[in-house]
């Protein structure tokens, strides 16, 4: 299908952002940074000096082992509605995460207090909390091995986001709703919220092993909703941007092409109110990056955690289809799926130098050709599985969280065959295009999934048609990665992510990153979510018992 | 052991804040003070496994001049730490553009309502962790007894917290809370039940039940029967009631339904406020005096929260209201639940089961809630850790777990009969909003395709 065809169509304008608008997205969503900025923020010598104190301290009552991360977290942000900025804040929090091994069990406490009496006063009663709780253990724990290391990391990015002043952040985020505001369209309403935020995590670690690793990581989220009303008709539609967070600095902010976007989803917005209203059934789906990313996440990143598989999460996360007899022995996929795990990946929120268990990370391969190779593993994990080391999933979202498995980033590799996006969709005779990441909602065991997009679009006979409404498609995990035909090549290939993949009790927010090129499934079930409600299916607006 | 060391005492946020206010230089200045400590057991797979304690104390700062502000928050409590946030606080401001919505700070002293929300046995940091061990030990013993595989979780939060402006407003609060939740699995992993409680008093968190509970769910699941999706009458425990009762609670925005941008929007402006948009059974309030759901008596602004009724014999009474749109709306600034009430029948949920003798699906609790259709307030999720058929009041057999998608909404306009409220937990979100809910009859509520998940 030549797209540049239907660019001439009547959603000319649309369409712009099918096409031109679609490479800018992913140039910026997968750009290379030279590192320019490579001071590393590093805590006063005393303090590092402490720190070896203590985990002497927590040796000498008899801890096994003993690991302190020293953290300041940083946090700037700039809200705006409309044309004005409705908030700016700048948050920086500092303390120590003392975690020991006492008795075969772990034990934790953090502190605000950095000093020597109150990190004393938190060793003993996280020595105390592991010897008392040893009694509910049936076994001992125990780590992998790691080598000792002594070394430093920083996130490479060009423009330090908190250097940028809040003036021009301000007015990046002003300056950008100014366009959106006159291309509302007549008769309507138009709402917008956007957010800026940086975060910036100082973190030394020290453990019993005699590793000492500084590293700085920088994170950057924006977010841009739009929302359209017709008021006479009391209907609204919503379109996000595509941009999500990154682990890079302000250039991949000023590097986005908002300017073009936020003039094409006012437009899609509106389209979104008069849309057709899918029909529901079996279409092929073509999901793009900004779409797939979390539908990657979803069904591939969290049954592949081994914390999961082993039980560890069954009272609130859940566990996994996949069980400890799969791990190397299960077809997850087709041929087409091929996915790493990746803490080292460039731009991903997941990419650090080393893990919260001081093991340096790596890339390896979860899937290669649809078989299932291998999970995301901690030192204590690994262990579980007598495997000989960690992958180095380990993470505490600050320092007053205690350190477990986490999702590194979790991508699917793209074609190594030439495969432009026509090329996907050429033989589509029913499929549907969908972009961007709305509504998701997958099951304890990550069988059965749900998705929305933020915009879908028809095709029909190898070609991008109208635009759709009220699309959700639901599959079963495995079958739907069977029915995975083809990926684009590298050409396609984006970086999605969130900052807040929810695990653990108490809840604790991991930020990760998931690439991905666009890719085309056969063969999925399409509901329509205006006729799925008790009282839409009956069309009852009135009780009525005997109907059911 | 006592109340742990490191949290700020009354009298310390009292000098504490003013410290802060005293640092300012702007026209007006406002300060959050936030002294926690959070001490947790965790267990899975029959042992513990990781637990820990966390303390901290956060001061939030927010300074203004004119309509410019800027806020900092900080926990480096010094005064040298203390006078550059307030400083940094002020800078910001500078470079702000003007917010055309920024409030003054309340100049009054609202009439707070008398705090209830703290248990002193429960802020002893010893006899906390003493009970969380005890009620970990006792879920493991009954899960080993019956041969089941448990995973659990608790958690004790002791906070004191203040809020000081510079017009002379301080208010102060404390509060405790305890959650407990365990699941319980078959040995196979083919049955899972589960069971959550949560109480301001450890001694009130009758974890016993909830242990017994969650096994007997586990057992009675075993074998489900698949059952074709569609809509089915269904009874909600009061848990699963309160996971979607707080969506729609979260969807009561003034400004939203006045703007024309949420479910509750109607044309031209209009809203859905006094319209018998749900069954005239349903009434929902919040009464941070309720014995059984003590709350907090003043919200982030320091607006003072109040006995409020949000829907009464099933029509919409008020929405929440900020004190910006209050303002631009002419209307009473109205702070967001305090609590979540919802009024009941006679009958605890155990004897409502035995004599009003419902029939339908029986849902225990729900997962991985989401919007789909804000037009609509369309919801999906699934059901998780006991789903049963039950006839005469009597469970039958167990259910495969179902995705459904519905809306909050239509399950509170099909609403057909309640038990009465008792105090309980959602399995995910408002966790420190206590909750008195009943269990709900609804006449439809609709599966959409089957999970085989456990």
């Amino acid at each position: 299908m030549d797209r540049r065809i239907f660019l001439k169509g009547a959603l000319a304008s649309s369409a712009l952002a099918l096409t031109g608008l679609d490479l800018k997205i992913a140039r910026a969503a997968r750009m290379n940074a030279s590192p320019l900025d490579t001071n590393l923020s590093k805590p006063p010598q005393t303090e590092q000096l402490l720190i070896d104190q203590l985990i002497n301290y927590a040796r000498s009552l008899g801890a096994s082992y003993c690991d302190i991360r020293l953290v300041r977290y940083l946090s700037q942000s700039v809200s705006a509605r409309d044309n004005i900025i409705t908030g700016i804040s700048d948050s920086e929090s500092y303390g120590i995460g003392i975690r020991v091994i006492k008795d075969g069990t772990w034990g934790f406490t953090a502190t605000r207090n950095v000093n020597e009496t109150s990190g004393k006063r938190a060793v003993d009663e996280a020595v105390q909390m592991a010897s008392a709780n040893a009694k509910l253990r049936t076994e001992p724990l125990d780590l992998v091995p790691v080598d000792k290391v002594i070394g430093e990391w920083k996130t490479p990015i060009k423009k330090n986001p908190f250097e940028v002043s809040f003036k021009d952040r301000a007015d990046f985020l002003l300056n950008m709703h100014a366009i959106a505001l006159r291309a509302k369209p007549a008769g309507k309403k138009i709402f917008l919220h956007s957010n800026l935020t940086a975060v910036r995590e100082e973190k030394y670690f020290a453990s019993s092993d005699g590793s000492k690793i500084w590293q700085e990581i920088t994170r950057i989220d924006p977010s841009t909703r739009i929302t359209i009303s017709d008021p006479a008709k009391n209907e609204f539609a919503s379109r996000a941007l595509f941009v999500l967070p990154q682990g890079r600095g302000m250039e991949y902010v000023e590097q986005y092409p908002y300017k073009d976007e936020i003039a094409v989803a006012v437009e899609e917005a509106t389209e979104k109110l008069t849309a057709e209203s899918v029909k529901p059934g079996k279409y092929d789906l073509i999901l793009h990056p900004t779409h797939l990313w979390l539908t990657i996440h979803e069904s591939i990143g969290h049954p592949t955690e081994l914390d999961r598989i082993l039980g560890y999460e069954a009272n609130f996360a859940g566990t996994s289809f996949v069980r400890k007899k799969d791990i190397g022995a299960m077809t997850y996929g087709s041929d087409a799926l091929n996915i790493v795990a990746d803490r080292t990946q460039e731009g991903g929120l997941a990419t650090c130098g080393y893990d919260d268990d001081g093991v340096p990370c790596e890339e390896y391969k979860l899937i290669e050709k649809g078989e299932l190779l291998d999970t995301q593993t901690t030192r204590e994990q690994a262990k579980m599985i007598d495997e000989k080391k960690s992958h180095g999933q380990s993470y505490a979202q600050g320092w007053w969280s205690v350190p477990f498995q986490r999702m590194p980033n979790v991508s699917l590799k793209p074609n190594e065959k030439k495969m432009s996006f026509d090329d996907l969709i050429k033989d589509v005779s029913k499929g549907i295009f969908i972009k961007g990441n709305s509504s998701y909602s997958i099951d304890q065991q990550r069988y059965n999934f749900q998705f929305t997009g933020q915009v879908a679009y028809e095709i029909k006979d190898g070609k991008v048609g109208h635009m759709l409404r009220d699309v959700a498609y639901q599959a079963i995990t495995q079958k739907f990665w069977k029915n995975l035909e083809e990926v684009c090549d590298k050409s396609e290939y984006m970086l999605g992510g969130a900052m807040n993949d929810g695990k653990g009790e108490p809840m604790q927010s991991n930020p990760l990153s998931h690439g991905c090129p666009t890719a085309r499934f056969s063969n999925i079930q399409v509901i329509n979510t205006k006729s799925q409600s008790a009282n839409a299916k009956s069309g009852m607006m009135e009780y009525d018992e005997d109907k059911f | 052991m006592a109340i742990n060391k490191d949290i700020l005492t009354a009298l310390e946020l009292d000098i504490l804040s003013k410290k802060v206010v005293g640092f300012s230089k702007a026209e007006w200045c406002e300060v959050n003070i936030d002294s926690s400590h959070s001490a947790n057991l965790r267990y899975a797979a029959n042992m513990v496994t990781t637990s820990g304690s966390s303390v901290d104390t956060t001061v939030h700062i927010t300074s203004a001049n004119g309509k410019k502000s800027g806020s900092v928050s900080t926990n480096d409590l010094s005064d040298d730490g203390l006078n550059r946030a307030v400083k940094r606080s002020e800078e910001i401001a500078g470079l702000a553009p003007d917010n055309e919505e920024l409030m003054p700070p309340l100049s009054e002293k609202p009439k707070y309502l008398r705090s209830a929300q703290f248990d002193e046995a429960s802020a002893d940091t010893a006899y906390a962790a003493s009970e969380r061990a005890k009620v970990a030990d006792k879920a493991i013993k009954e899960a080993k007894a019956r041969e089941f595989v448990t995973a659990g979780f608790l958690e004790t939060i002791v906070s004191r917290f203040a809020l000081r402006n510079s017009k002379g407003l301080f208010v102060n609060d404390q509060k405790t809370r305890t959650t407990f939740s365990t699941t319980m699995r078959n040995e196979d992993g083919s049955s899972s039940g589960w069971n959550k409680r949560a109480s301001q008093a450890i001694a009130r968190l009758d974890a016993d039940r909830a242990i017994g509970h969650a096994a007997d769910k586990c057992a009675a699941w075993a074998s489900p029967k698949e059952m074709d999706p569609g809509v089915y009458k269904t009874i909600l425990e009061p848990s699963a009631a309160a996971d979607l009762i707080q969506q729609f609670l979260w969807s009561l925005g003034a400004r939203e339904a006045e703007e024309g941008r949420s479910a509750f929007s109607r044309a031209n402006g209009g809203t859905a406020m006094g319209e018998q948009l749900l069954n005239e059974k349903v009434n929902l309030s919040s009464n941070p005096n309720h014995p059984l759901v003590s709350a907090g008596i003043y919200d982030q602004s320091g607006l003072a929260t109040e006995q409020i009724d949000w829907v009464k014999d099933g029509k919409i009474m008020n929405f929440e209201r900020n004190r910006y749109w209050a303002q631009k709306s002419g209307k009473k600034a109205v702070p967001g639940p305090s609590n979540m009430i919802m009024e009941g029948g006679a009958q605890l949920p155990e004897d409502f089961m035995a004599t009003a003798k419902p029939e339908g699906l029986l849902i225990t609790s729900f997962w991985y809630i989401r919007d789909v259709d804000n037009q609509s307030l369309l919801k999906t999720g699934l059901t998780r850790d006991g789903l049963f058929w039950v006839e005469n009041g009597e469970i039958k057999h167990g259910v495969v777990n179902f995705r459904w998608n519905e809306s909050p909404i239509a399950v509170l306009k099909n609403v057909t009969d309640m038990s009465k409220a008792v105090v309980t937990a959602p399995r995910d979100g408002w966790d420190g909003i206590p909750m008195l809910i009943p269990m709900l009859v609804v006449s439809g509520f609709n599966y959409s395709s089957l999970s085989d998940a456990v």
